[in-house]
C-alpha cells in the first residue's frame, strides 16, 4: 500500500517536471497523460475509485485527445517549441503563487480522518441530485458559457 | 479432459492451489505477483489465438459474402493461413522512418495493446471465472478503452508521414463523437439494472435479456462500438484508398502486429460488452434447456455479435468524413438523449 503511493507519487510527479522541461510539445502531452493516469491510479488506491476512472475517461480519453488534435491543427508539429523569456518569469511566477496558496490552505485546514463512508456511485449521484444540486447546475452553466464563448471566438475569425 | 467440461470443478483445482501456496512460506505479495503474471500471460495468449481465428475467420467470411473461396493452400481449406502470416511478420524486418519521433513509435504499439489487455480482466465469463470483480465494470472497460486511442494518434504523428497523421487526426475527430454517443446507449441499461457491475448486470437479465427493454439502445451502442474499434464502415481511419494505410502505414514486423491484435482484442471486447449488457452475458437462452456450461453460452454469443459486426464491414460501404460526423452529432447522440429520457419516464411511471 505505502510502497504504491511511493511509487505512483514519483510517476506523478517526474511527469509533471517532464511536461514543463520537455521541448517537444507531443511528448509534453505524452507526459501529462502519464501524470493523468498516475493521479488516477492515486484516486483507485485511496479507494475512490469513481473518481479514479472518471479522470481517466475524462482526461486521458478527452482533454489529451483534444489537445493532441489542437496541437496537431495548430503548431508547426516537427519544430520544437520556443518560451520567451517573459513567459518563463510569469510561469514561474505564477506556480510559486498557487504553491504559497495551496501550502497556506494545508496549514490552516485541519484535516482529520475521515471515517470510511459510502463512496459509491448511488451515494454520489443522490449527493448530486439533492444537497449539491445547485453548485453542480452552475458549474455546467459555466461549462456552457465557456463552449458558447469558443464557438463565438472561433466564428468571428471565419468571416 | 473432464476438467474442461466441468469448469466448476477446474476452478476448485485451482482454489486449491492457491490454498495450498498461501500455507507455505512464499510471502503474500509474491503470490500476488505471480498470479497477475500468470494471468495477464493468460489473457494475451488468448487474445493472440483469438485473433489468429478471427482475422481468418474474417477472410472466409469476406469471401463467402463476395462469391469467393478465401484462403485455401495453406493446410486444409486454408485454416493455417493467419499462422503462416504471423510467421511471416515475426521474421520481418523493423523499420523505423528516418525523421520519425523514435521512443513515441516505439510507444504507441505497447499504448494501443496494453489497455485492450487491461480490459480482459474486467470481463466475467462465467459466474466463476472472471479475474477480478470491479463494482464500476463498465466504467473500467470504458476508461482502458479510452486509453487505446492515444496510441493511435500518436503513431500518427511518430511517423512523420502525412497519410498516417490524416489516419491519426480522423481518429481522434471520430473517437471523440463516438465515445459520447456509446456512454450514452449504456445508460439506458445501467438505470435499469441501477448496477455498474457486470455481474449484477447478468444477474438481472435472468427472465428477460435487456435487448427487450433497450432495443434503441442496444442499436445505438452496436453502431458506436464499430466506430470505437475503427471498423468498417467507420475505418476511414485507415481507409485503404485515401490514405495507404492511415496511422500504421510506416509500421512493419512485430510493431504492426500490435496494432492488429489490439484492434482483434478491442472488436473482441466490444461485443463481450454486447452480450453482457444486451444478451444476457453467460446465461442460456431463456426456454432453452441448459445444455452447455456458462462460459459457452458466453462465447457463442461473442462471436455471434462478432460475425455481425464482420457481416455489416463486408455489407455497407465506407461512410466519408463528413457523414461520419453528421451521424453521430445530428442521429446517435439526440437518439441517446432519447433512450435515456424514455426509459426514465417508464421507470417513474412503473
Amino acid at each position: 500500500m505505502e510502497i504504491a503511493f511511493y511509487i505512483l507519487s514519483g510517476m506523478a510527479v517526474t511527469s509533471a517536471i517532464l511536461v514543463v522541461s520537455l521541448k517537444n510539445l507531443v511528448r509534453a502531452i505524452l507526459a501529462l497523460a502519464s501524470l493523468f493516469l498516475s493521479i488516477a491510479a492515486l484516486y483507485i488506491l485511496l479507494s475512490a475509485e469513481f473518481l479514479g476512472l472518471v479522470q481517466t475517461l475524462v482526461y486521458i480519453g478527452g482533454v489529451i485527445l483534444l489537445f493532441l488534435f489542437l496541437i496537431m491543427l495548430t503548431e508547426n508539429l516537427f519544430e520544437e517549441r520556443q518560451v520567451a523569456f517573459f513567459q518563463r518569469i510569469t510561469g514561474v511566477g505564477l506556480v510559486l503563487l498557487l504553491f504559497g496558496i495551496f501550502v497556506s490552505i494545508f496549514m490552516k485546514q485541519p484535516f482529520q480522518v475521515i471515517p470510511k463512508t459510502d463512496y459509491s456511485i448511488a451515494e454520489i449521484g443522490r449527493l448530486l441530485m439533492t444537497d449539491y444540486l445547485i453548485p453542480f447546475e452552475v458549474v455546467s452553466l459555466l461549462l456552457l458559457v465557456a463552449l458558447i464563448g469558443a464557438i463565438v471566438i472561433a466564428r468571428k475569425e471565419e468571416e | 479432459m473432464e476438467l474442461l467440461y466441468d469448469t466448476g470443478k477446474l476452478i476448485g483445482v485451482i482454489e486449491n492451489l492457491l490454498q495450498h501456496c498461501k500455507d507455505s512460506w512464499l510471502p503474500g505479495w509474491l503470490l500476488t505477483l505471480g498470479i497477475m503474471v500468470v494471468v495477464a500471460i493468460i489473457i494475451v495468449a488468448f487474445i493472440a489465438v483469438n485473433t489468429l481465428m478471427l482475422v481468418l475467420a474474417e477472410r472466409k467470411v469476406s469471401a463467402f459474402i463476395q462469391d469467393r473461396l478465401g484462403p485455401m493452400r495453406t493446410g486444409p481449406y486454408g485454416i493455417l493461413q493467419t499462422v503462416a502470416d504471423a510467421l511471416k511478420l515475426l521474421q520481418k524486418e523493423d523499420i523505423t522512418p528516418k525523421r520519425a519521433d523514435r521512443l513515441i513509435f516505439f510507444l504507441s504499439p505497447i499504448i494501443v495493446f496494453a489497455p485492450a489487455v487491461m480490459a480482459y480482466v474486467a470481463i466475467s465469463w462465467s459466474p466463476k471465472i472472471r479475474v477480478a470483480d470491479i463494482n464500476l465494470g463498465i466504467l473500467y472497460i470504458f476508461a482502458a478503452g479510452s486509453l487505446g486511442t492515444l496510441g493511435i494518434i500518436l503513431a500518427g504523428w511518430s511517423s512523420a508521414n502525412k497519410w498516417s497523421l490524416l489516419g491519426g487526426m480522423r481518429s481522434a475527430a471520430q473517437i471523440i463523437s463516438y465515445e459520447i454517443a456509446l456512454l450514452l446507449s449504456v445508460i439506458g441499461v445501467i438505470m435499469i439494472a441501477s448496477s455498474l457491475n457486470l455481474e449484477t448486470i447478468i444477474s438481472s437479465q435472468k427472465n428477460c435479456w435487456y435487448i427487450a427493454y433497450q432495443p434503441l439502445g442496444f442499436l445505438l451502442f452496436l453502431v458506436s462500438a464499430l466506430a470505437e474499434t475503427n471498423r468498417a464502415p467507420f475505418d476511414i481511419v485507415e481507409a485503404e484508398q485515401e490514405l495507404v494505410g492511415g496511422f500504421h502505414t510506416e509500421y512493419s514486423a512485430m510493431k504492426f502486429a500490435m496494432f492488429f491484435l489490439g484492434e482483434y482484442a478491442n472488436v473482441f471486447i466490444a461485443s463481450a460488452l454486447c452480450t453482457t449488457l444486451f444478451l444476457g452475458g453467460w446465461q442460456a437462452v431463456p426456454g432453452l434447456p441448459i445444455i452447455f456450461p456458462p462460459i459457452v453460452w458466453f462465447l457463442i454469443k461473442t462471436y455471434l455479435v462478432i460475425f455481425v459486426i464482420m457481416w455489416i464491414r463486408w455489407t455497407y460501404p465506407r461512410v466519408r468524413v463528413d457523414q461520419l460526423m453528421n451521424l453521430s452529432w445530428k442521429f446517435l447522440i439526440p437518439l441517446g438523449f432519447l433512450n435515456i429520457g424514455v426509459t426514465g419516464l417508464v421507470m417513474a411511471i412503473k
